[in-house]
């Protein structure tokens, strides 16, 4: 593959996660909600993912 | 977040802890990019006279008083699990005196400094605190010399020094 291609892919990913830390924290938890219902999704999916934390739940939160 | 926020400020006002701070996962995520958490973690401190063989057993109490069920170690407060740590070493206890003040969905709080937590994650060693810490190496805006000086302080230098060296190959 292009080595151009593969530094621009790093560069953009680079890019795109530190603009992700400068979000706000009010922000960063609604990506974190959105993680767990994904996480939720894939354990619903996948049947060898463990499930054994029973508070690992999303959280009902109101933003 | 924010109700979960006003009830843990509740517990300093009624004096049942005397400071606090928040800790773990989610304070490192308002210095670098989140990624997923189930939990709060809250260091704590409480007022000596309240220090018994099980010192966090007035948090439990006002939670059962409040109607918050517990799930083990944790208690839901407004549906986030909160997990009330004692500061349990000379480090933790000096991240949290010295633990910055901030604003959080409207709500007065407090907040881990990005060097303690770096250097509590240098100190606790786990797969996923150095995971986290390299991110902060790359992510977070600290002031190095301070870390620098927490960990020569508290005889982690020479494990921050291997890491580097693993980090950089």
């Amino acid at each position: 593959m292009d080595k151009n291609y593969q530094s621009h892919i790093a560069e953009s990913k680079d890019e795109y996660h530190k603009n992700r830390v400068k979000m706000s924290f009010e922000d960063k938890v609604k990506v974190i909600v959105e993680l767990q219902k994904i996480e939720a999704e894939f354990i619903k999916n996948n049947k060898t993912r463990s499930t054994s934390n029973k508070y690992r739940r999303i959280w009902e939160i109101q933003f | 977040m924010q109700k979960t926020l006003k009830r843990i400020n509740e517990l300093l006002e009624l004096g049942i802890i005397t400071n606090y701070a928040i800790a773990g996962g989610m304070a490192q995520f308002y210095y670098i990019e989140p990624s997923i958490t189930y939990d709060l973690d809250i260091v704590v401190h409480i007022s000596d006279e309240e220090k018994t063989l099980t010192p966090l057993t007035k948090i439990y109490k006002w939670a059962e008083k409040n109607g918050y069920l517990t799930e083990k170690e944790h208690i839901i407060i407004e549906s986030i699990p909160v997990q009330f740590l004692l500061a349990y070493n000379e480090l933790v206890k000096e991240a949290l005196n010295n633990a910055d003040n901030i604003k959080l969905f409207d709500e007065n709080t407090f907040i881990f400094k990005p060097e303690y937590l770096m250097a509590i994650m240098l100190q606790t060693g786990r797969l996923t605190d150095k995971e986290r810490l390299a991110r902060f190496f790359i992510e977070a805006e600290y002031d190095k010399n301070k870390f620098l000086e927490i960990i020569k302080r508290f005889n982690l230098f020479e494990v921050y020094k291997k890491l580097i060296e693993v980090k950089n190959g």
